[in-house]
């Protein structure tokens, strides 16, 4: 179904590199759209009511059966409850393994000569703090745009990006939720084609 | 670097991984006893049925966990115990290491990465690091309501609230003794006949860690009634790990969070 921008209450466009929260109500749709293509955006939702209660990664999985969040999803709390269901996906398959980049992770991955590169967990501790939340509260997250493949041998790797400009995803709140996203800055993989860009958020009242 | 530069950097990286996953184990093989002696045992529990554990371990000392009787999964929350808000992190665990497979010569990574512990044996091979641990609204799908069922993420949250800590400390798990495949379309899929009683993992810790073992049947496993067995933990004492150590070098990323973690251990 297509939407008309206009009507959105939320309709922002979080530049590259950067961090973005609101709190999104029940009955109302994300959006959120890759502009550019091949951009990872690294989302965690939180109950708006209590953040202890937040989205778990392992949950949403273990209940679809399937390793990769799309359309139908539905996007699962710690506490097992519906919190958002993925409404409409023009990629596919986005990835809640992986994590979010660090700096300390990085070291480790592409050497020490990263660790003072921005990373999303920079982004997440600087937006969670806004909201009372600390390093606590950082928890695997879904990483919409980003494709990693997960082998029947185990091999899991981040390769390019299926996204392309436009692409996005649509998810309906079925609680009043708090959305926390970090528009990856990571240039050493190729989660963002090596070359981060903006993204656009869009929210809409209603069905 | 060019965008171009990272890109070359990144699929080097990857096709040593991959050319190291083949050609694993490297390094010094550690040799673990087979069976742990009073004089090198540190303290031991058998966890019931359904129930969870915690122990404490100090950097250098290790934690063997007997699946005795072949039980469908034991789930393991791990927090560095000078600073539990650095934890076991799933993620950085499977996409530092190329691979959600973890077995011997693999290491558990905190969110700041460093090596909480190291899979120093493994006899069986199977540990799902993807789907986590059960939950009561799982297992009420799978199985029917049962308010007197119990489950991993509630039994996290008890231990964690022992501690001191609570439910924002219970995050993503791993764990032991399940063989989940996840095929060519992304489906999970729990392997039949892999799992033996008498298999056992050794995690040795790399840091002061706090370790808590639930004991309840990973969220896949087979079988329409809830069926958990017992497990045996022993915390032992194991051999200083050597600088060709398996579970050190089998990696540059290895080799990387080993100096990230000798840093904070010398300091401390």
């Amino acid at each position: 179904m297509s939407r008309d921008p206009a009507a959105a209450i939320t309709n922002d466009i979080v530049p590259a590199l950067v961090p973005w929260s609101g709190f999104v109500r029940k009955g109302q749709t994300l959006r959120i759209v890759d502009t550019k293509g091949q951009q990872a955006v690294d989302t965690l939702f939180y109950c708006a009511g209590n953040f202890a209660e937040r989205y778990d990664a392992q949950a949403t999985l273990a209940a679809q059966g399937a390793a990769y969040i799309g359309k139908g999803t539905p996007i699962l709390s710690n506490e097992g409850r519906l919190m958002l269901t993925v409404t409409e996906d023009t990629v596919g398959q986005h990835d809640t393994s992986a994590g979010a980049c660090s700096c300390e992770a990085n070291t480790v991955r592409f050497g020490h000569q990263t660790r003072f590169m921005h990373a999303c967990r920079e982004n997440f501790l600087v937006e969670l703090a806004r909201h009372g939340m600390t390093k606590r509260d950082l928890v695997s997250n879904i990483n919409f745009f980003m494709n990693v493949p997960i082998l029947p041998s185990g091999e899991l790797a981040i390769v390019d990006g299926i996204s392309k400009p436009g692409d996005y995803v649509e998810l309906r709140a079925e609680m009043d939720v708090l959305c926390v996203i970090s528009n990856c800055p990571q240039v050493n993989n190729p989660c963002n084609g090596f070359n981060p860009t903006p993204i656009q958020i869009l929210i809409w009242d209603g069905a | 670097m060019t965008p171009d530069d990272y890109r070359a950097r990144y699929f080097a990286l990857k096709r040593e991984a991959e050319e190291v996953a083949s050609r694993l184990p490297v390094g010094r093989q550690v040799q673990n006893p087979e069976i742990i002696s009073p004089d090198l045992t540190l303290g031991e529990e058998t966890i019931p049925a359904g129930w969870y554990w915690t122990a404490r371990l100090m950097r250098g000392q290790s934690l063997r966990l007997i699946n005795t009787e072949a039980t469908a999964g034991v789930s393991a929350l791990i927090w560095s115990a000078q600073d539990t808000s650095e934890r076991y992190n799933a993620g950085d665990t499977v996409k530092v290491q190329w691979t959600a497979r973890l077995t011997r010569g693999r290491l558990l990574l905190s969110d700041m990465g460093r090596v909480l512990a190291s899979i120093t044996e493994d006899r069986c091979g199977w540990h799902d690091s993807i789907l986590g641990g059960s939950t009561r609204a799982g297992d009420a799908r799978k199985f029917g309501e049962d308010p007197q069922r119990r489950n991993s993420h509630e039994n996290f949250v008890l231990a964690a609230g022992k501690l001191g800590l609570g439910p924002r400390d219970v995050g993503p798990c791993i764990t032991f003794f399940a063989p989940v495949v996840t095929d060519a379309e992304g489906r999970f899929e729990w392997k039949d006949g892999v799992l033996k009683p008498g298999d056992y993992v050794d995690l040795r810790a790399e840091m002061d860690i706090i370790v808590t073992l639930s004991n309840c049947p990973h969220p896949l496993s087979p079988g329409r009634r809830w069926a958990a067995k017992p497990v045996r933990a022993i915390l032992w004492r194991s051999p200083e790990a050597e600088c060709d150590d398996l579970c050190r070098v089998a990696t540059q990323e290895a080799v990387r969070a080993f100096e990230n973690t000798d840093a904070v251990a010398v300091r401390a």
